[in-house]
């Protein structure tokens, strides 16, 4: 792509949840368990995203190789930011460029706290996988609900 | 190092002086030396063993262990008052060379009570200088050096036990045994006693403010808690062997019984084992496939709604005709900076004709990134297209997945039936070997459960320490008085961070060449060659061999396969620890069937060429085809013979 926009070497999170990270990749129970830190981060996003709050990052810890994610992915970080700031105008600046990603780790921020409780709520290992497909098939459920009205 | 003799004298069944004399031909480089269970084979292993390092651990009954190193005979004929030795020497080349000798003895007596008086053991070693055989001081730095006592274990041992390595969960075997061939002693030795120092330090700062010792004290709290944790997995892990090992036990015993009906429900007890295994790696596979489709499709289903709205901006920029931009605005830029239209009009001066062309830039904001936009349209239009089969697709594997689970309870009601069915066979014997059978699975799996349980809690023990410690640092920071220790702290903490990374990077590298010399061997070795493609070590030590379907297959190997993986890992420790010392196997095809047997001894030859090799076998493991195909390896061949009212095994040379 010859016109490209702002992009960050990595992304971040605050260093007091890199133990919600660690846990969900080194826990052998964990449905993140061996994958990379991005899958954590996407979904620690969405869950953020969904529950429409964003929090600073501080003390940031940079983590995620920005490379690592694919271009669908990337996309989807800038289409909330798109939402957010409301025109795909701000493409054009380089200051809300940057804004993009500072939106998409301040919703992963918030997100990373709901998705480590979602696996680990019921205080049962292995039941991580099960109660993310439950996320997603309320998501499905609601979608198609939208469809058929 | 290479063995020229070995000699024993009234050691365990050797009694008087018996010697035997190695092979030290680089091509005919088998000794072998063959003698029937009980005939004194396994003792050979230990002589070598007791005389190189002091220790014995070679044993196939508690019997043997009990009887004590001098032999029997001798040691009820020795009258009061009266001394005799056990003596064994190990003559051989160093690696430069020279002849080396190592010999340990210990003299016993008997007073005019009787009783037997054990004297401590005197271990020597001479070595060739110049032209005479010089006593060493250090005979142990002298092994050390030849072959450390961590290792001797890849070249010294049992073969039996060799087919239990990869039986059950095998991480922690491997991982001592690259732990053991990365020689890291002194690196470790080093992380210790930094790790000491900074407690030093730390303790040093007490009583200067009451949240800096609250933090130091929490820290060893957890410390101290961490050590008690990590000692009692290891006696779990310890106590998990000891119950596999009488759970293998009683199967044999069960396998090894006349009755037809046990043998049976043996048979089938393995085959339906063999199935549950696999199906429950098949469910293990759906469940990847759930994991997969779910992280993949849950942020862009949350997210739907922002990529719709996104969509639709960009349509509407189109329908304004802002997309595909008609001009750029680098080309805009260009003319108002020139100061001359393209149709030659002067815009230098503003005027109406300059603005005009100056608020085109306006309408035509997104021409610099419309190529990425372009993009991002393709890709979130797609991304709206992939969601469409998730919810098919997971009803899918879902459907999969309940046939699979309907398949494993069949197999496990199956595998319960077949076990009361032995507990109600009216022979006590197989019965209550079943009921103990069933008591050690269930403690197998508690003692599972619990490792798993003590390593969760280790791991976060360890997350605690970490944060306690940057809270201490942070702390430390804030008085002046205490900056100097805290940037003593943060340099040694530092410095322990880097040997750690250091000892990882040592490892993971090392672990990674013994994979991939494991591989190479195995694959050379094994006589299905289609059949086996990959094997891996990851990180966490697991091994695990890939069939040509992709399928994790080393729970369903035959033990003479899990012989030949075993052989090839040894041989990837044995070179990568760099120590050319000569390979003792004891029963070497003890447990294999009669085919893979012999294509065994056919490679062996190959594998380990110009290797010194003594193999210690069973006349029921030397069949005729299994020594022909050894023939041209061979140099010196034994045979020993137990003689039971002498309390003697003689080594005689084969064929005499």
């Amino acid at each position: 792509m010859e016109n490209k926009i702002f992009e960050p070497r990595e992304l971040g999170f605050p260093e007091s949840k890199r133990p919600l990270y660690a846990q969900l990749v080194e826990d052998k129970f964990s449905p993140f368990y061996k994958r990379p830190l991005k899958d954590v981060f996407l979904c620690a996003f969405a869950l953020g995203y969904k529950k429409g709050k964003r929090e600073e990052v501080l003390k940031r810890k940079a983590d995620i190789r920005f490379e690592s994610l694919s271009t669908p992915q990337k996309w989807l970080l800038i289409s909330v930011a798109v939402k957010e700031i409301g025109d795909v105008t701000m493409l054009t600046e380089e200051e809300k460029q940057r804004k993009i990603w500072v939106i998409a780790e301040e919703y992963a921020n918030v997100g990373i706290k709901l998705l480590h409780e979602t696996i680990y709520q019921t205080g049962y290992v292995g039941l991580g996988t099960k109660l993310l497909e439950d996320e997603l098939r309320k998501e499905l459920g609601a979608h198609n609900s939208e469809k058929k009205q | 190092m290479i063995l020229s003799s070995l000699e024993l004298e009234n050691y365990r069944p050797y009694r008087g002086i018996q010697t035997i004399e190695f092979s030290t031909d680089p091509e005919k480089n088998f000794t072998v030396i063959e003698g029937v269970n009980g005939a004194g084979k396994t003792q050979l292993l230990n002589a070598i063993t007791w005389c190189l390092y002091g220790q014995e651990e070679h044993f196939r009954s508690d019997k043997d262990k009990k009887r004590g190193i001098l032999n029997d005979y001798v040691k009820s004929n020795l009258g009061n008052g009266q001394k005799t030795r056990v003596r064994v020497a190990i003559k051989g080349k160093d690696t430069d060379d020279k002849a080396i000798h190592f010999e340990r003895s210990v003299v016993f007596h008997k007073d005019q009570k009787g009783n037997l008086y054990e004297e401590t053991p005197e271990f020597i070693c001479f070595k060739m200088i110049g032209r005479d055989m010089e006593p060493i001081g250090s005979p142990a730095f002298m092994i050390n050096r030849m072959l450390p006592e961590g290792i001797r274990n890849f070249f010294i041992f049992d073969g039996e036990k060799l087919d239990d390595f990869f039986r059950e969960e095998n991480a922690e075997k491997v991982k001592s045994a690259i732990s053991d061939v990365s020689q890291l002693t002194l690196l470790d030795a080093t992380i210790d006693h930094l790790d000491k120092t900074l407690d030093g330090i730390r303790t040093s700062i007490k009583g200067q403010t009451p949240k800096v010792d609250l933090l130091n004290e929490k820290m060893k709290a957890f410390s101290s808690s961490i050590e008690d944790m990590k000692a009692d997995q290891t006696a779990k892990e310890a106590e998990l062997e000891e119950v596999r090992r009488k759970v293998r036990e009683l199967d044999e015993k069960l396998n090894g019984t006349d009755v037809s009906a046990v043998k049976k429900s043996q048979a089938e007890r393995e085959r339906i084992t063999q199935m549950l295994g696999s199906t429950e790696e098949d469910i293990e596979l759906e469940n990847g496939r759930i994991r997969d489709t779910v992280i993949a499709a849950l942020p862009s289903l949350v997210c739907k709604d922002a990529i719709e709205y996104t969509l639709k901006k960009i349509s509407e920029k189109r329908t304004k005709g802002e997309l595909p931009p008609r001009i750029r605005r680098t080309f805009i830029n260009e003319l108002l900076e020139k100061g001359e239209c393209i149709c030659g009009t002067d815009i230098s001066k503003d005027g109406d004709r300059r603005k005009k062309i100056s608020q085109l830039i306006q309408k035509i904001d997104l021409s610099e990134i419309s190529e990425y936009i372009n993009e991002g349209n393709y890709e979130l239009n797609s991304a709206l297209e992939r969601m469409a089969p998730i919810g098919p697709n997971l009803d899918e594997i879902g459907q999969r997945m309940a046939a699979l689970e309907a398949r494993q309870k069949k197999y496990q009601e199956q595998l319960g039936e077949i076990s009361a069915g032995l507990k109600g066979l009216n022979i006590e014997e197989v019965s209550n070997n079943e009921f103990l059978r069933d008591k050690y699975n269930s403690q197998r799996e508690n003692l599972s459960g619990d490792i798993k349980v003590l390593q969760t809690k280790i791991k976060g023990a360890t997350d605690i320490i970490e944060m306690t410690r940057k809270e201490l640092e942070g702390e430390l920071k804030k008085s002046e008085r205490n900056a100097h220790v805290a940037n003593q702290i943060s340099v040694g903490e530092n410095a322990l961070e880097v040997l750690k990374d250091a000892r990882k990077n040592i490892v993971d590298k090392i672990r990674m060449t013994i994979e991939e010399k494991t591989r190479a061997y195995f694959l050379s070795l094994i006589w299905k060659k289609e059949t086996y493609t990959k094997i891996s070590i990851d990180e966490n030590y697991n091994v695990s061999v890939v069939n040509s379907l992709g399928s994790e297959c080393l729970g369903t190997l035959s033990a003479g396969e899990r012989q030949v993986l075993a052989l090839s890992f040894m041989a990837a420790l044995r070179e990568v620890s760099g120590f050319e010392a000569p390979i003792i196997i004891d029963t070497p095809l003890g447990r294999i069937s009669k085919e893979p047997k012999e294509r065994i001894a056919e490679m062996l030859p190959k594998y380990l060429k110009k290797t010194q090799v003594t193999l210690l076998v069973t006349d029921e493991e030397y069949t005729p085809p299994v020594k022909q195909k050894l023939s041209k390896s061979i140099g010196k061949e034994y045979v020993l013979k137990y003689v039971e009212k002498e309390s003697k095994t003689y080594v005689n040379a084969y064929g005499k």
